[in-house]
């Protein structure tokens, strides 16, 4: 009984020891953290649309309006071969019609992304960052990422673009614009 | 690093327009402590359960309620059977520790250094899913189960040395049930699923015996654990009723009053294993260190090296070249992993190979004579069966609801 | 053992049987149809890709683009209700996972107690233990087997491993850069291999013309002594541009564009046949340039494996010498006076592009495998005109740039700018030379002067002597060489900028002078092309040729042979043989 008893102390110390670490570390952000994308690693290799482990993927694209150029030829919209600046489906880039252009006015276009379609492919976020403002960009939505403890596109991401970020800065945007947003 | 936002459009001065809202969440609910809240009530009522009201009925429902409540209404990440990564995550490298994290991999193990395995039956939403879905059991061979236990202590040391070299947490990628509580869509991992969940219809428990990393740590607290589940209410009277009935292979017979070999033969047999454990430990622990070079491969730092000194080319590859990270860095890193995997692996040979020689060992120990029918505590997971099967507990049970009962202290 | 069970068990037993089927045979028909509806749709999203890329080249076939657009419906519509049904089945199995625990719930709680019979356990026991016995050798000596296994397989990677393992810190000398390999499997480069190191880049490119003026290296291109120059071939550029051709070992490429297109040609050198062509991609903007620069001024560069050009648009395309792209981007808004006009300087595996426009300056460091910014530094200057030039030794590695408000002096390995000099007057059009840890500089309504590569403390400058405003200056032998578009010639003192003599020709020099073999060589508007022997005292011509056409553009060495585009796009070819 003795044996039992001094191997149950010593099982309870070595049990109190992580908090004594955790004390001697200090207080992180409450939680285990999130996943999200960190836009300026991404390389927009399409795997977050077959990696994860739902599907539709939890990753979709948003745009930062602020950041936005308007342009008429939107190089996130139109693929580099278009064949006329219109809404046809053979000049865009998106393969499932997320990405929506809307006359604004002069030469100005607003775009914006219809969630229930997007996949998370990437292609017109490349396009973006290649050609234009690099105002579209990926990222993981917090109502339907079930935060699993280890990312399947966490695993598979050749630039090692997910991070965890804590629970009061669930998202990470991109850097603001030079100019002051009107 | 350059930031890719740069304005080579500026954004026009409209008239009058409104930009659209971009609609994402500013904070997001952290349920850890919620979660942590339920798992505490759970194993307070499987104690009562198993231990006060000594019922299966109510162990079963637990079993299914912490299904419900930890697998599916609250998502089944994080759970304490892979917070043991996080835990060697935190120590190693930079992953932030958090309190939530430590408290869920602490709160089943302390429970188990007081009153045994009761997370198994009662929090662990794994468990649930094979215990509701068992029907029809085989029994595992007692050799076959203890062997089959050492890869559970396999899976708990490589998973936990990749950790702690920087790796991802594999165990829970690799979790065969993690899919059904997503919901997710993945056909390899629905296909490991749908095979252990056919395999435990038939074999009680088979990831909780031979794949938790969690239940090796389960086991060592239970066996100190001052309290153990107790088959019988009264006065166990050897009547070999429940021999059979426990699944888990966790009941542990008394001697026959004959032995069926010598005490000089066992002395003879235990010497031996302790002659031959030095051996056994070292020829594991070089088996472990000449594994850690193909194993390293998990790590993503380790393949990028590879290919980039293969002159391969993959999307790491560019995204390395990009990245502006000094390839000496890289080389640093991947230098440091490699050291930890490999003494990490030639520490976890050595421990397989010692508790292989201590699980024959342990086989070996003479039982002092006049000792009853008991549960292993390491094994036992509180599920409840043998209470069913006991003839004494029936009658116990009968006249404890004839008469009110005094306290019945278990043994 | 009980006979009888209650009708609950056997109901829930009956239910779950069902419902255990039922889950099995829809996660069967689910997993089938979903990985037969993944290929096809990656299928159809391929052909759709390649379609896309075609229609353009159709613009009148109304036909073919139906079918682009229908293709597409269906591919959206197929994606669409393919994610639809397997909802739909994760929600059956759901609901038929849920009846069936329910019911297994039910059952245990109804089954009737089934007491099994013991087993005859006296040699059971010593059974057990001796199987244990076995099955614990058995899996140490699987343990051993994988051991070896393992053992032997890094053994052989360890052969032919480069610098790894046991905290060996590898990497040859790379000056903080990152050396990346790429060998691209679709093309059949032999032995591809990583973009060289500073140095080794700078050694390999002394055999051949890798950039403007041949990026200044001591060329290995060798004169004969006594040569005559006689004509090889002569082939048109079907694109307009001012840029210098460039040479890579048996091939020359130069770029091109108008208003609608941007390209890059190559052409062989043993006979100037077009080897092959490849535009760049839609522009963002097309920017209005003047006439007499275009929209291909600055001179491309190229390495051991790829080629890159930048255009007035603003375009950087990198294609390799096959004519593959590479990858291809945009840098943003290029609005200058004039049109662009820096040419690319090529420093290993980095390019860096002077993008000094009218409204930001900023001095770009791109990953040549990528194209991705190593670093971009934003500086507050004006537009220009000009060239970077590198000055890369032991210690430091200098890229400086000339505006028309100021000079200034970059790091390579950080892009940080070490210093700048406000001393520039008027707009800037010539590039600098590198020499002896100095820069040297001359533009006529600006200055002649040496800035000091680290400081850029002006060494010594000249104000009073006619100086160029397209041509860029060369300093060979402790002389500086201005050949102006006057028609002049003016040599200073490199030391200390005093003239030393002049000499005249009756039409002005725009094509920068070049040093081969140690010999200056300088073309003028007249075509005529002069070989100078560089000299304190006086101008020594050692060769001259007229080569019978207008050139504005710098001409090319490669061996023997000179490559000189003429104003009228095309590109000629002498070859210089031994005699008089």
């Amino acid at each position: 009984m003795e044996r039992r008893d001094f191997f149950q102390k010593a099982l309870a110390v070595l049990l109190a020891l992580p908090f004594v670490g955790w004390l001697r570390r200090g207080k992180s952000a409450g939680g285990p953290l999130l996943w999200q994308i960190d836009p300026k690693k991404c390389i927009q290799c399409g795997r977050c649309a077959t990696e994860c482990v739902l599907k539709p993927s939890a990753v979709k694209c948003v745009h930062q309006y602020a950041s936005c150029g308007y342009c008429e030829f939107c190089s996130g919209f139109f693929h580099n071969q278009y064949r006329q600046l219109n809404t046809g489906a053979e000049n865009q880039r998106c393969p499932t019609g997320a990405l929506q252009r809307r006359y604004v006015e002069g030469p100005y276009f607003e775009y914006t992304i219809d969630e229930q379609l997007c996949n998370g492919c990437g292609r017109c976020v490349k396009g973006c960052a290649d050609f234009g403002n690099g105002s579209l960009f990926l990222q993981v939505r917090r109502d339907l990422c079930v935060n699993c403890n280890q990312c399947g596109i966490a695993m598979a991401c050749p630039s090692q673009a997910f991070v965890r970020v804590p629970h009061d800065q669930p998202y990470l945007y991109k850097h603001a614009p030079k100019e002051p947003a009107t | 690093m350059i930031f890719f936002a740069q304005m080579r459009f500026p954004r026009p001065d409209f008239e009058d327009y409104v930009e659209p809202a971009m609609n994402l969440e500013t904070q997001v609910a952290d349920g850890i402590y919620l979660r942590l809240a339920v798992l505490a009530i759970l194993l307070l009522f499987t104690g009562l359960a198993a231990y006060r009201w000594r019922s299966r009925r109510v162990l079963l429902l637990l079993s299914a309620l912490s299904l419900l409540l930890l697998g599916f209404v609250f998502s089944a990440c994080p759970c304490p059977v892979g917070m043991y990564q996080n835990v060697l995550a935190g120590w190693f490298t930079d992953y932030p520790l958090t309190l939530g994290v430590l408290l869920l991999f602490v709160l089943p193990l302390a429970v188990a250094l007081y009153y045994g395995r009761l997370f198994c039956m009662g929090g662990c939403p794994l468990g649930a899913m094979q215990e509701l879905l068992h029907f029809k059991t085989l029994q595992v061979p007692l050799w076959l189960d203890r062997i089959g236990r050492q890869l559970a202590l396999a899976l708990l040391l490589v998973g936990g040395v990749t950790e702690a070299s920087g790796g991802g947490f594999h165990l829970c990628h690799g979790d065969p049930y993690f899919v059904i509580f997503s919901f997710g869509v993945s056909w390899t991992h629905l296909a490991v699923a749908g095979v252990m969940i056919l395999l435990g219809v038939f074999v009680c428990r088979p990831y909780c015996r031979y794949m938790c990393p969690y239940g090796v740590l389960l086991r060592l607290c239970a066996l100190a654990a001052p309290r153990k589940i107790a088959i019988t209410g009264g006065d166990c009277i050897s009547c070999r009723l429940c021999e059979q009935s426990c699944p888990n292979g966790a009941i542990v017979a008394p001697e026959p009053l004959k032995a069926a070999e010598s005490p000089e033969q066992g002395r003879r047999r235990l010497g031996w294993l302790l002659a031959l454990t030095p051996y056994v430990i070292i020829l594991c622990a070089w088996a472990g260190y000449s594994l850690a070079g193909p194993l390293c491969a998990v790590h993503h730092d380790v393949k990028l090296l590879q290919s980039l000194d293969g002159n391969l080319r993959s999307d790491a590859t560019v995204a390395f070249a990009s990245s502006g990270r000094p390839l000496s860095e890289l080389r640093d890193s991947v230098a440091q992993q490699r050291r930890r995997m490999r003494i990490g692996l030639t520490i976890s040979g050595a421990i397989v190979g010692l508790a292989m020689m201590l699980e024959l060992m342990a086989l070996s120990r003479r039982r002092s004579p006049g000792r009853t029918y008991e549960v292993d505590a390491g094994l036992c997971v509180a599920c409840g069966r043998c209470y069913d099967v006991c003839p004494v507990e029936h009658m116990t049970v009968k006249l404890r609801k004839a008469c009110p009962p005094a306290a019945k202290s278990d043994a | 053992m009980r006979k009888d069970r209650p009708l609950i068990y056997l109901l829930a037993r009956n239910a779950a049987g069902i419902a255990a089927a039922f889950l099995l045979l829809l996660t069967a028909l689910v997993v089938s149809e979903q990985r037969r509806n993944h290929v096809l749709l990656l299928e159809a999203d391929a052909v759709l890709t390649t379609m896309r890329e075609q229609v353009k080249s159709l613009p009148d076939d109304e036909a073919a683009l139906k079918v682009v657009r229908d293709l597409d419906y269906l591919y959206r519509d197929g994606y669409f209700s393919n994610e639809r049904r397997l909802r739909l089945g994760i929600g059956l199995g759901g609901c038929a996972l849920l009846i069936l625990a329910v019911c297994a719930v039910a059952m245990t709680l109804s089954a009737p107690v089934e007491l099994k019979r013991p087993a005859d356990d006296s040699k059971e026991r010593s059974l057990q233990l001796r199987r244990l016995q076995l099955a614990t050798a058995a899996s140490v000596a699987l343990l051993l087997c994988l051991g070896l296994l393992a053992w032997r397989a890094t053994r052989q990677n360890a052969a032919t491993a480069v610098g790894d393992a046991m905290g060996e810190v590898g990497g040859a000398g790379e000056l903080g850069t990152v050396a990346v390999l790429v060998a691209t499997p679709t093309i059949a480069v032999p032995a591809a291999a990583p973009p060289l190191a500073l140095p080794a880049a700078l050694a390999a490119g002394a055999g051949h013309w890798p950039g403007f003026r041949g990026s200044l290296v001591p060329n290995a291109n060798r004169l004969p002594p006594h040569f005559r120059l006689q004509r090889a071939w002569a082939s048109k550029v079907p694109l307009a541009g001012y840029n210098s051709p460039v040479v890579w070992g048996d091939r020359i490429f130069v770029s091109g564009a108008d208003r609608r297109e941007r390209a890059i040609f190559c052409f062989s050198l043993a006979d100037g046949a077009l080897l092959w062509r490849v535009a760049a991609g839609a522009p963002a903007v097309v920017p209005e340039v003047t006439a007499d620069t275009g929209y291909a001024a600055p001179t491309m560069a190229v390495d051991g494996q790829r080629a890159y050009a930048v255009f007035a648009t603003g375009q950087v395309l990198c294609t390799d010498h096959e004519g593959a792209v590479l990858w291809e981007r945009s840098l943003p808004e290029p609005k200058i006076l004039y049109g662009y006009a820096s040419s690319l300087l090529l420093a290993g595996p980095d390019l860096i592009v002077q993008y000094d426009m009218e409204e930001e300056q900023t001095l770009y460091c791109l990953d040549v495998t990528t194209g991705k910014d190593r670093w971009a530094t934003p500086w507050q200057a004006a537009s220009s005109w000009s060239s970077p030039v590198l000055l890369a030794d032991e210690q430091r590695q200098v890229i400086f740039v000339a505006g028309n408000r100021k000079a200034g002096g970059f790091d390579l390995a950080s892009g940080r700018l070490l210093w700048e000099n406000s001393g520039m007057g008027g707009e800037v059009a010539c590039s600098a030379v590198a020499a002896d840890g100095t820069f040297y500089f001359a533009n006529s309504g600006a200055l002649a002067a040496a800035f000091a590569a680290d400081s850029g403390e002006i060494l010594w400058r000249n104000d009073n002597v006619p100086m160029p405003d397209v041509a860029s200056p060369v300093v060979a032998a402790g002389v500086m060489y201005l050949f102006t578009s006057g028609g002049s010639v003016i040599t200073l003192d490199a030391k200390n900028g005093e003239e030393l003599y002049e000499e005249n020709f009756d039409n002005g020099f725009y094509a920068s002078p070049v040093l081969v073999d140690g010999r200056i060589v300088a073309v003028n508007m007249d075509g005529l092309l002069l070989v100078v022997e560089p000299s304190r005292e006086s101008f020594k011509v050692v060769g001259r040729y007229e080569i019978g056409k207008k050139v504005l553009a710098t001409p090319a060495f490669a061996q023997q042979w000179l490559i000189i585009r003429s104003m009228d796009n095309e590109l000629v070819c002498l070859e210089a043989a031994n005699g008089p």
